[in-house]
C-alpha cells in the first residue's frame, strides 16, 4: 500500500517524464523504495549544485530526481497553503522555510516522506537516479531506513565558506544579469 | 558593525570573531553589499535552526555507514569530489573535467 505523501487522496502527478507521484499510479510505474538511489545531503552553500555542475559535465548519464526545490513548490507549500487558507503568491526562500517547517510537524520526515513516495518508469529514465536533497536529522534517518538501496553522499562546509560561497553566486548571478541587460 | 546592526544578533554564535570581522570589513570596504550580507546570513541562521548538519552525519554514520560518503568540499576539488561518487557507482573511469568551488 503506497503510503499517503501530503494526504490520504494525493492525486496522480506526473512531476517530469518517467517521475511521478500519488494515487492511483499508472502502470509500469515502481516505487523509489527499492531502487539504488544516489542521495546528496547538505546544507546551503556546501556545494552541491558545483558537484552536480561536475557529474553532469563529467558525460555520466544519469537522472536528476526532480529536486527539493521543486518538491517544495509542487507538493509541500500548496498543500499547507491550502491548510492555512492561504493563497500561493511569490514566497521567498526563507518563507519556505515556515512552509517546510509546518509541513515537518505533520510529517517530521519531510522530504524523505516525499522522496520515498516518487514513482519512476524505469524503462524510459537513465541511471543512477540522484536526488538533490535531504537535509536533516529526520530526514535522513527516515530515508536510511526506508530507501535500503540508497547511498548518501554528505557534503559539509564551515559556514564562513558557506557564507562566502552564497556571495559569490549572488554576484555571478547579477554580473550574468547586468551583461543580459547590456546585450 | 555587529550581526546585531545586521538585524541577525543569533549570528553572532555562528561566526569567531575573526570571521565576523572579515565579513564586516567585507562590508565596510563595498565589497559585500550590506542587505545582501544581511539576506544571505538570515538564510543560514534559519537553517542552521532547522536542521543540525552534526546531528544529521551522526545518524547516517549510524543508521547506514557503508552507504555514507562523508566529505568536506574544503579539502577537495569539485572533480575529486565527482570521482569519488562516481566510484560508489561502480563507474570511476567516467572522465571529470574541470570545475572550480567559488
Amino acid at each position: 500500500m503506497m503510503q499517503t505523501i501530503t494526504k490520504p487522496n494525493q492525486n496522480f502527478k506526473q512531476l517530469q517524464p518517467g517521475i511521478a507521484i500519488g494515487v492511483p499510479s499508472e502502470k509500469d510505474l515502481i516505487s523509489t523504495r527499492n531502487e539504488h538511489l544516489i542521495i546528496i545531503v547538505g546544507l546551503t552553500g556546501v556545494g552541491k549544485t558545483t558537484m552536480m555542475n561536475t557529474l553532469t559535465k563529467s558525460g555520466l548519464n544519469f537522472t536528476l530526481l526532480p529536486n527539493r526545490r521543486t518538491l517544495t513548490t509542487e507538493l509541500i507549500i500548496p498543500y499547507i497553503a491550502a491548510i492555512n487558507g492561504n493563497k500561493i503568491e511569490t514566497i521567498c526562500r526563507l518563507e519556505r522555510f515556515k512552509y517546510t517547517r509546518q509541513y515537518q510537524k505533520q510529517f517530521p520526515s519531510g522530504m524523505g516522506n516525499i522522496l520515498t513516495q516518487l514513482q519512476i518508469n524505469s524503462h524510459t529514465i537513465n541511471y543512477p537516479l540522484i536526488f538533490d536533497f535531504l537535509r536533516g536529522q529526520n530526514e535522513v534517518n527516515y530515508g536510511a531506513k526506508t530507501l535500503k538501496k540508497a547511498k548518501f553522499v554528505l557534503l559539509s562546509a564551515p559556514l564562513s565558506v558557506r557564507l562566502k560561497r552564497l556571495f559569490t553566486r549572488y554576484y555571478a548571478f547579477k554580473k550574468s544579469q547586468n551583461i543580459q541587460n547590456i546585450q | 558593525m555587529s550581526f546585531s546592526a545586521l538585524g541577525i544578533p543569533e549570528a553572532s554564535s555562528l561566526f569567531t570573531f575573526a570571521e565576523a570581522q572579515e565579513i564586516f570589513t567585507g562590508i565596510k570596504t563595498g565589497i559585500y553589499q550590506h542587505t545582501e550580507v544581511s539576506q544571505r546570513l538570515k538564510i543560514l541562521v534559519e537553517e542552521n535552526i532547522n536542521y543540525d548538519s552534526e546531528a544529521t552525519k551522526i545518524a547516517l554514520q549510524a543508521i547506514a555507514p557503508q552507504q555514507t560518503l562523508l566529505l568536506d568540499t574544503t579539502k577537495f576539488t569539485p572533480q575529486q569530489i565527482a570521482q569519488k561518487l562516481l566510484n560508489i557507482l561502480d563507474i570511476g573511469n567516467t572522465n571529470v573535467i574541470n570545475v572550480c568551488y567559488k
